[in-house]
């Protein structure tokens, strides 16, 4: 049971939780996807799915962004789980972000993220964890610790990500870090949408 | 008033200490040590934030507009550069609403204390060292002229070059500061762009400018020549260059007249 945690220094009040869990079965993902359209409060985390997320960072950035627009109350989307979401996608289009980054019955690897008050202690944190994993399927499902080496060797998929994110011209450094490098382009692009 | 701007900063900027780096009519620059979202214990680089704040004689609602679009404008430029591998300070975050970018520090302290940018290098040589015409000088000139060709064959244009706006690294010469720019093919807008630093240049650094200017001339040159672009880039470095001729006759500004 591995997960991360952070905080943001502009927002001393939260406390973020994001985790990797592998090898989730497709019917769980189509009952998360009802419950997540339903409303339900057991499913009020932010699930991603992992082919167009290149780093640690650009997960960081975008839960960042959605928290700053929930302060300064320019969010556009309905809920923060759904802002960090759009604030991850390159359009302004929360459908389409939803598509591209939200669950998806085709693939087992799953990305959940939670913001969370920050009175929120290592017990707490712990017991969230057991519960995405028995509401992901319980022991079938894996809980790898989530970091750049693993998703840029097992979950990304570059070509879809180049393709998304428009970066298929763009003139990367090959001599040095291509994930580093393709992160902060793919970041400064998410910040083009203007809100 | 710039204390005052300062506090306006640092509600917006909570629990974040930053310095002032330097401020101008539009922006004020900050430099800190906190990444916004991405806090690292050995990670030792600074970050830059500008800061662009509420203009009290501008109606709130046009102020809004002006604020947030010129933001966007800046971080879309500074996307372009770093999509076409023009070295430049890379996009951290913004907060369009408040008009604030947070972007890469570029840059070292030079041993008098200064800032690297390329003026203040080049006066530090100037002034300590005695060497302003050194083959050292005479590699980042033709480096930083190279960078500008790099940034007009993209048909990109700074709008505001001045040895200040350049910084100096280990990776060599870097753009700063697009507050001023824009987009545009025209050699009449490049030959500006390169009059205007031909002016700084002469300005700021009077007693060795003629050589300065021919080795970024060169290095401009270099660029076009270097065949990392189409074949009509040669031609286009000739027009823009009989384009800077005029320009130098008359000045920044086109004559209203035909």
């Amino acid at each position: 049971m591995v997960y991360l945690q952070t905080k943001f220094p502009q927002f001393p009040e939260y406390t973020i939780f994001i985790s990797l869990y592998r090898g989730v079965q497709k019917e769980v993902i189509e009952g998360v996807k009802t419950g997540l359209i339903s409303g339900d409060e057991k499913y009020d985390f932010c699930f991603l799915n992992t082919t167009h997320i290149i780093s640690v960072e650009q997960l960081y950035n975008a839960v960042h962004k959605a928290l700053l627009n929930d302060l300064n109350e320019s969010k556009v989307a309905k809920t923060l789980n759904t802002e960090i979401i759009l604030n991850l996608s390159p359009i302004n289009n929360i459908g389409d972000a939803l598509r591209r980054f939200g669950v998806n019955e085709n693939q087992s690897d799953v990305i959940v993220i939670k913001v969370l008050p920050s009175g929120t202690n290592e017990a707490g944190l712990d017991k969230l964890n057991n519960s995405v994993i028995e509401l992901l399927g319980g022991s079938s499902v894996s809980n790898p610790t989530l970091n750049d080496d693993i998703i840029f060797s097992d979950l990304v998929d570059m070509k879809k990500l180049k393709k998304v994110y428009k970066l298929n011209d763009a003139k990367i450094d090959f001599s040095q870090s291509i994930q580093n490098d393709i992160s902060k382009l793919v970041i400064a692009c998410c910040h083009l949408r203007g809100c | 008033m710039t204390d005052r701007l300062v506090d306006e900063a640092k509600l917006l900027l909570r629990n974040v200490s930053f310095q002032i780096v330097s401020q101008g009519a539009e922006a004020l620059v900050f430099k800190t040590n906190i990444h916004p979202y991405f806090n690292d214990d050995q990670d030792e680089s600074s970050y830059i934030i500008k800061y662009r704040p509420r203009k009290p004689y501008r109606h709130p609602k046009i102020d809004k507009s002006i604020t947030k679009s010129r933001t966007i404008g800046e971080v879309k430029f500074m996307f372009k550069l770093a999509k076409a591998g023009i070295r430049a300070p890379r996009v951290v975050s913004t907060d369009y609403f408040n008009g604030i970018i947070w972007m890469e520090h570029i840059g070292y302290s030079l041993p008098d204390g200064k800032e690297s940018t390329l003026k203040n290098w080049l006066w530090y040589l100037e002034k300590v060292r005695g060497e302003s015409l050194s083959e050292e000088v005479q590699r980042i000139c033709v480096e930083v002229g190279y960078l500008i060709g790099d940034l007009h064959l993209n048909d990109m244009i700074h709008g505001d070059l001045t040895s200040s706006n350049i910084m100096l690294d280990k990776k060599g010469p870097a753009l700063i500061d697009f507050g001023l720019s824009s987009y545009s093919a025209l050699p009449e807008d490049k030959a500006v762009d390169l009059y205007v630093l031909e002016r700084a240049m002469n300005s700021t650094h009077a007693d060795y400018a003629s050589e300065y200017n021919s080795w970024l001339l060169k290095g401009y040159e270099k660029a076009h020549s270097d065949g990392h672009y189409s074949k009509q880039a040669n031609k286009s470095f000739v027009e823009i260059i009989k384009r800077l001729e005029d320009v130098r006759l008359r000045g920044r500004k086109r004559s209203m007249i035909g």
